[in-house]
């Protein structure tokens, strides 16, 4: 993915220090948030099986990285500053499945700043060719 | 979507948006699929 970014010069940053900081996001989210959402996702599409408790260790975790991005969007529109890049794309793939079955309207207040970056990534129309419009979780 | 399947895996999903991006890029997918299977092999070995 970042090569094909790379080549063409597209979401990878004008310069070196852009580049490292999207790089250092894409790297950052793949080691730490990404590995429980993937369980998590097993577990509610029905791959895996788990205990309740292993299931409410791994809903905590990830809200607590939820609020994390939450508190990082708020300062910035996008993940590494004011355009949207690579790392912004990669995350919003990640939850776009979250987006639909996971994140309810109750706790959609409690990452308000996420949820609206959310919706500016999926709101563009590559996006959209991609996934279909946007339907969030009704329950 | 024939690739999502081929490759199985959301990033494949990211690699079909980025490509939406970059229209002017030419891939063959199917080349690029087998080069993924490649590396998740590798991957899985070491």
């Amino acid at each position: 993915m970042r090569y094909l970014a790379s080549e063409a010069k597209v979401l990878y940053g004008e310069n070196i220090e852009e580049r490292c900081l999207i790089d250092q996001w894409i790297s950052h989210l793949q080691a730490t948030f990404l590995v429980p959402l993937g369980q998590f996702y097993d577990i509610v599409l029905g791959r895996k099986m788990v205990t309740r408790s292993r299931y409410l260790a791994l809903n905590h975790e990830i809200k607590q990285h939820l609020q994390q991005l939450d508190s990082r969007v708020k300062i910035q529109s996008f993940l590494c500053g004011t355009y949207m890049s690579l790392a912004d794309l990669s995350l919003a793939c990640d939850l776009f499945l979250a987006y639909r079955l996971v994140i309810t309207d109750k706790y959609k207040k409690n990452i308000s700043y996420l949820m609206k970056w959310y919706e500016r990534v999926s709101r563009k129309e590559e996006f959209q060719r991609v996934f279909g419009h946007e339907w969030p979780c009704k329950k | 979507m024939d690739f999502y399947y081929e490759v199985g895996s959301r990033h494949a999903l990211k690699v079909l948006l980025l490509l939406e991006f970059c229209p002017h890029l030419k891939v063959n997918l199917k080349e690029l699929s087998q080069l993924e299977n490649r590396e998740s092999s590798l991957a899985a070995h070491y």
